[in-house]
């Protein structure tokens, strides 16, 4: 490489300068892993998976969370002096060469650390005797833990780049590692609040598909996995994917704002006192934004919003205290603080604009009113997911339907639907009684989408016509098993119970026997026999197939005379228990 | 010859360095003294490639310097607080200059820190303030730079490694024709090590000549007379300052020293005494023109 894109002696440089921290965190892992080793070899414990996954890959934790960002610190640390800022960007090499070599030493020093611990652990693991699945689980750890560490070191590359203090770098570091998680939350909040037509329990998974950061963030997985024992987790590859990306993102965001970052900023909190003050607002929105989620929330909540105003005052506290004593700490100045005031106010304003927005469109969704000749078509949902108490699988079938949505064909109860929701506008919008549900409106090309209470009878109203739908009935009909249909029902356990005995059968085989001997019989039975057969033959009968689904308790009950196949593989299981 | 067109340099909307126009020739040692916040490390740091200038251009043997490898090789800055890529000893720093320098002699290294009385294998944070210094210095002279920029950095040795040092640099630029730089705030320092003096004031240069040129073209004269004197008496003379002090006048005159001598002695004083300006008086009487004086304490001493 041309000495001005990479320089080797100062790629030595820099694991010169990690060498110690190298040293450490490498012997840490070894003492560890022969500390525990003996520790499991004497109580006689186990070496393999716990409830706080893979003992001896603990280190990679610590690595990750301590050792990496401690590396990605120490290596860019000449930023936060004067003196150590001079030499390094008084050395023969451009900008571009110093980033990039010392980030190569960076890497290195990481995979070094990971590879020594990777070794001891295997050789423990090697030493144990553990199965292949074991060894394979570690293999997936490590590689993890060496993207995870790359991930969380690339946090602290990007802000040491922006800063020039160490206490700066470290809040920024938590400003970047939490802020996109609190974005995602604040605008999926926002969305399911406002335009819950276009969240992921709506139409469009808007939402949704924010959450990217919430769930693929490779260390937090891998802190999860080591709290919850979850250690599968780690082998989903979008994760990997989605972390590897953001590091490199945060990488080049670091090349970029480092190679026009000024010398002079050394020992000085930000470049400059426009920059500074952008810390300060992002640092305080961190928090308010939250606050005024919550306090939007509570006022669209109506009678709720005191319950809100705790947790809005909390916040907004929080916020304030941050922007002020972030400010001093980082400028070391007590005057520093009234000079700040006047930016707090682009924080005030940002977080009107922000409640504004937020209850401005929550307002215009929820204001839509139609008349019934203007309306195309009208799909009624369950609001939010449906949690109330099922026994039967009619009550199953029913829910099915409000979760996927149905579409309203009678005239009638269209008409009923428009009264109901110019009742609510006029009225506000929960001043109806009865239940919650969700309206889809197409009108023209526009499809809207309203919440609200409905009178007890035009549910009464809906739930006779869905219960007369196609689809209705093929729900009614449809009989889950252990390991297909699991939507809408979303099954965890089943069992058979004998009334008297309460004896249960559990296993797989057994029990599918017999699902499968009803689904056959249900099959081809009349829906309406099979309705009627579900409402006279409830949970007292003698025998039943006992699901718990996400709408709650259900049973089908089994008899001799209508469900006789599915009767007697019950029975043999029972009795073979 | 590093030459600087009209560079601007500013740190948060303040100008520290204005429109600054500057040839360095090779082969001298240039003193930069000035006020206090003048800008003389800025100065320093800007030709030195660490700092970019706001405006201008800073060049050296019409090459650019900033983000310039080729010439940033070719230099080397030790600046006010010394710093050390190993705390550990000299000997380790220089292994990371070695690193880092290709021209690096380590040889030259470990042999001028053992000539002034260094111990290359002690930790240099055991060092005293001096020391460091001096340890700064014998690694910024093994670079073998062609240009050698030094930051207030004699100000705390003492008199003897002072004169060492010194002496060394003049080594360097005398053997090899390096160039030297070095800001001070003591005018003492820079007397008896520079070719030339650039002065600072408020971000720009307001005086740039050879030393020897100061001290043969300056001089300053008490005189006294037994009658009164008038200012006509003193024409064809370019005084620069007068002050009166009794029956005693000051005064700082530009010129020759034969003609200077000669004319003050036509007008038949009952003393006369001529010396050369020393850079400290120079430095005084140039900012004082430049309107930076000492005022008296307000009220006097009581």
């Amino acid at each position: 490489m041309k000495k001005n894109i990479w320089s080797k002696g100062l790629y030595l440089e820099g694991l010169r300068r990690l060498r110690g921290l190298m040293i450490t965190f490498s012997a840490l892992t070894i003492v560890f892993v022969v500390a525990f080793s003996v520790i499991l070899r004497i109580v006689g414990g186990l070496y393999g998976r716990g409830t706080s996954g893979l003992y001896l890959t603990w280190p990679y934790l610590i690595f990750v969370f301590i050792g990496a960002p401690a590396f990605a610190f120490k290596t860019f640390s000449f930023l936060n002096k004067r003196g150590s800022s001079d030499f390094f960007h008084a050395l023969p090499y451009t900008r571009s060469c110093i980033f990039l070599s010392l980030l190569t030493s960076l890497i290195t020093g990481i995979a070094a650390v990971t590879a020594i611990s990777g070794a001891a652990i295997f050789t423990a693991y090697a030493f144990s005797g553990a199965g292949a699945d074991t060894v394979r689980e570690v293999a997936i750890f490590t590689f993890c833990s060496f993207v995870s560490s790359l991930f969380t070191a690339s946090i602290v590359v990007l802000s040491s780049s922006v800063s020039g203090s160490v206490f700066t770098e470290l809040v920024l570091s938590g400003v970047i590692l939490i802020f996109p998680q609190v974005i995602t939350y604040v605008f999926n909040n926002f969305v399911y609040s406002s335009v819950y037509t276009a969240s992921g329990g709506g139409q469009y998974n808007l939402a949704g598909s924010m959450n990217v950061p919430d769930f693929n963030n490779l260390p937090l997985r891998l802190f999860l996995s080591y709290v919850g024992g979850s250690a599968e987790d780690m082998t989903e590859p979008f994760p990997l994917i989605y972390s590897a990306v953001v590091c490199v993102l945060y990488l080049v965001g670091a090349y970029l704002l480092f190679r026009f970052r000024k010398s002079e900023t050394a020992e000085r909190s930000a470049p400059s006192l426009k920059v500074q003050a952008v810390f300060r607002v992002i640092l305080a929105c961190a928090f308010s934004f939250i606050g005024t989620l919550e306090l939007i929330r509570g006022i669209i909540d109506g009678s709720y919003v005191y319950n809100y105003l705790p947790t809005v005052i909390i916040l907004y506290t929080i916020a304030a205290i941050a922007y002020f004593i972030f400010e001093l700490i980082s400028t070391k100045g007590k005057r520093n603080i009234f000079k700040a005031l006047p930016v707090f106010g682009i924080v005030i304003a940002l977080n009107i604009a922000f409640a504004g927005l937020f209850y401005g469109v929550h307002s215009y969704e929820y204001s839509f009113g139609t008349k019934p000749e203007q309306v195309n078509s009208i799909t009624v949902y369950a609001y939010n997911s449906y949690s109330g108490s099922v026994k039967s699988l009619t009550d199953t079938a029913y829910c099915a339907c409000l979760r996927e949505g149905y579409k309203i064909n009678g005239e009638d109860t269209v008409n009923d639907i428009c009264n109901n929701i110019a009742y609510a506008n006029e009225h506000g919008s929960r001043s109806s009684a009865g239940n919650y549900m969700r309206f889809n409106i197409k009108s023209g090309p526009m499809t809207k989408q309203r919440s609200l209470n409905i009178l007890t009878s035009l549910e009464t109203k809906i739930k006779a016509e869905i219960k007369q739908s196609e689809k209705y009935k093929k729900y009614l009909k449809l009989i889950p098993s252990q390991i297909e249909d699991k939507d809408p029902y979303e099954f965890v356990g089943i069992s058979l119970n004998e009334k008297d005995v309460k004896k249960n059968a559990y296993g797989y085989e057994k029990i599918e026997k017999v699902l499968y001997a009803l689904r056959a019989e249900v099959k081809d039975a009349d829906a309406d026999e099979w309705e009627s057969y579900l409402k006279s033959n409830g949970a007292e009968n003698d025998v039943y197939v006992q699901y718990y689904t996400s709408f709650g308790y259900l049973k089908i009950p089994l008899s001799e005379t209508y469900t006789p196949n599915a009767y007697s593989a019950a029975m043999e299981a029972l009795e073979k228990n | 010859m590093i030459t600087l067109k009209n560079v601007t340099k500013s740190f948060d909307n303040k100008a520290v360095l204005s429109d600054i126009d500057l040839e360095i020739k090779n082969g001298s040692v240039y003193g930069i003294a000035g006020s206090n916040g003048a800008g003389k490390s800025t100065l320093l740091r800007l030709i030195a490639g660490i700092y970019k200038p706001d405006k201008g251009e800073i060049t050296a043997d019409k090459a650019p310097v900033w983000e310039n490898p080729a010439v940033k090789g070719r230099i080397a800055f030790v600046p006010e607080e010394p710093y050390f890529p190993s705390v550990v000893s000299i000997k380790s720093s220089a292994e990371s200059y070695k690193l880092l320098y290709p021209s690096f002699d380590f040889d030259k290294c470990l042999t001028l820190a053992m000539d002034s009385g260094l111990d290359y294998r002690k930790p240099v944070s055991s060092f005293s303030k001096g020391m460091k210094r001096q340890a700064a210095l014998i690694l910024a002279l093994s670079q073998n730079a062609d240009y050698l920029f030094f930051d207030e950095t004699f100000d705390g040795l003492d008199p003897v490694m002072r004169t060492r040092f010194k002496n060394l640099i003049n080594e360097e630029v005398i053997s090899r024709g390096a160039t030297a730089v070095v800001t001070s705030h003591s005018l003492r320092e820079l007397e008896d090590v520079c070719d030339e003096l650039v002065i600072l004031h408020n971000g720009s240069v307001v005086y740039e000549n050879a030393v020897d040129m100061i001290k043969s073209s300056y001089f300053k004269v008490q005189i006294a007379y037994d009658g009164p004197k008038r200012e006509e008496d003193f024409e064809g003379l370019e005084i620069l300052d007068k002050s009166k002090n009794n029956s005693v006048f000051e005064l700082i005159i530009k010129g020759g020293r034969a003609e200077v001598t000669e004319k003050l002695r036509a007008t038949e004083p009952a003393l006369l005494d001529i010396m050369p300006l020393s850079l400290e008086e120079f430095f005084v009487y140039e900012l004082k023109t430049q309107g930076y004086t000492a005022e008296p304490v307000k009220g006097g001493l009581r």
